[in-house]
């Protein structure tokens, strides 16, 4: 029996609509359906990676090739694109945390903080971690 | 006070004459405080008294009057008409199969919320002498907000998951389900646990937030979703055991 | 599917995770390694001897391999349910099992190129 079944059906129904501007028409609806790109962004971000891994281990003229090859317009355009959907998707991301950490979940209380806190701390934490690896990245820490 | 003509788009279904529904446009003599209802209302008490629509207390506690006011889900008692420009398109809630007119078939809502199992729900009842259930402040801020609920189901027009996948439990039903498991009097959680658990319970929720965005009385049940699918999980995976902390 | 929709919680988890694990690394990797090194804006950091040595180092290994699989579950979660909203519930078995059979390929490929380092 259908969800939308009546107990004791009476006379025809029209079909159920789906909702209004759904998915590009209404503008919380299409932030949704960027936030679901972001993930298509995201695996592409993670084949290049891999990408660099291969060249990684081809040895050093490979590695070289992989670097000059991203260098280029094209690929540099991609990987832009990639990282502006990733902080996209970090923005929206938090906000979800937000929303978990804002209640009790089984006998783990709420955090004793203002919500405004849980919803831009964590973002002060990606920061500081971004900015380890980027060092580390960089040369600039062991 | 002065009087204002607007033009309302009502979409129309009469099973017995209409194979699908069709727009059907009135124009409408509006006070300058009137909300959408108000003129649901003219329409049927001046001009086409065939017009079906749901309504009852007028001012956002009952739930009846959800609809669809230029694409979005509102209470049509508390949206006004000068809130609008130009024609005004009223529909009745989307994810609903259309009865007559305005008016949605809510009985999959309703068994929804009915599986949930939306009370207190204990091993043993304390008896009478022994005095009533005592709940601090702090206990009754954890659930408050997810009590709050009055059923018009505008969560449910809203959610883009509930389109294509009418078998989600959904917004108002998961928010309860954690209201009453969160509510120290509460016994209940192992009950509920299979309706949340289940692929049509909160993971079918991909979060779309719409839910929260259009609830009147503020319950955020996307918030209580996301809470519930963390508490599932661990309950779940034998991390935490089904029952209440309190 | 019904072992699928069994194992809900466990998709929702390496979701959450990965959705973690993309916040903390992803953005950095990124910029790092597919944006300022081949555009010699930080140079010696990853030159050949010091990419591999990060790398191939154990720690550097399980680095890799646990961010860029978590990620990937992750995206193949999300994307499966956008495929539910989008195509509905005719699309489930495909979607998921597309989705989720992607998320393996990439992590056993992880693997596979990890350990040729």
């Amino acid at each position: 029996m259908s969800a939308h079944a009546a107990s004791a059906p009476k006379t025809r129904t029209a079909p159920a609509r789906a909702p209004a501007g759904f998915p590009m028409g209404f503008y919380r609806y299409r932030n949704y359906v960027l936030f679901a790109a972001t993930s298509l962004f995201m695996m592409l971000g993670c084949a290049m990676l891999l990408d660099a891994i291969h060249a990684l281990g081809q040895g050093e003229a490979a590695w070289l090739a992989f670097q000059a090859r991203m260098a280029r317009p094209y690929y540099l355009a991609t990987s832009s694109v990639v990282l502006l959907f990733t902080l996209y998707f970090v923005i929206r991301f938090a906000w979800v945390g937000r929303k978990i950490a804002a209640g009790r979940i089984g006998p783990i209380p709420r955090p004793p903080v203002p919500m405004f806190v849980t919803g831009v701390a964590p973002i002060g934490g990606f920061l500081t971690l971004w900015l380890i690896l980027l060092l580390i990245l960089g040369g600039f820490l062991p | 006070m002065e009087l204002h003509k607007v033009k309302f788009e009502v979409l129309r279904f009469r099973p017995e004459q209409d194979q699908q529904p069709v727009f059907q446009t009135y124009e409408v003599e509006c006070m300058e405080d009137w909300v959408v209802l108000d003129a649901l209302n003219a329409i049927k008490d001046d001009i086409d008294p065939t017009l079906s629509h749901r309504w009852s207390c007028r001012m956002g506690v009952c739930g009846s009057c959800g609809m669809l006011v230029n694409g979005r889900p509102v209470l049509t008692c508390a949206a006004f008409v000068r809130d609008y420009e130009g024609t005004i398109r009223v529909e009745p809630l989307s994810n609903f199969p259309i009865v007559r007119d305005l008016v949605v078939e809510l009985d999959g809502f309703v068994k929804k919320i009915q599986r949930v199992k939306p009370w207190i729900i204990r091993k043993l009842e304390k008896d009478l002498s022994e005095g009533e259930y005592r709940q601090s402040a702090e206990q009754l801020d954890e659930f408050k907000q997810f009590s709050m609920c009055i059923n018009c189901a505008l969560c449910y027009a809203a959610c883009p998951v509930l389109a294509n996948e009418p078998e989600f439990v959904g917004p108002a039903a998961i928010a309860l389900a954690h209201r009453y498991n969160l509510d120290s009097r509460d016994e209940g959680n192992a009950e509920r646990f299979p309706v949340l658990d289940s692929h049509d319970g909160v993971y079918a929720c991909s979060f779309a937030n719409e839910c929260s965005q259009v609830c009147p009385k503020h319950v955020d049940p996307a918030m209580a979703i996301q809470q519930a699918k963390l508490t599932d999980f661990l309950e779940w995976a034998h991390i935490l055991p089904k029952k209440s902390f309190t | 599917m019904k072992l699928i929709h069994r194992l809900e919680p466990l998709w929702w988890i390496l979701f959450g995770a990965g959705g973690f694990t993309a916040c903390f690394f992803l953005p950095a990797l990124i910029l790092g390694v597919l944006i300022l090194t081949p555009l010699h804006v930080i140079a010696q950091g990853l030159v050949y001897w010091r990419a591999h040595e990060l790398a191939a180092h154990p720690l550097g290994r399980i680095f890799l391999v646990s961010v860029l699989s978590l990620v990937l579950w992750h995206c193949a979660h999300h994307l499966r349910h956008f495929a539910l909203d989008v195509f509905g519930h005719k699309a489930a078995p495909a979607a998921a099992f597309m989705s989720y059979g992607l998320a393996l390929a990439g992590t056993i490929t992880a693997f596979v190129l990890v350990s040729a380092l």
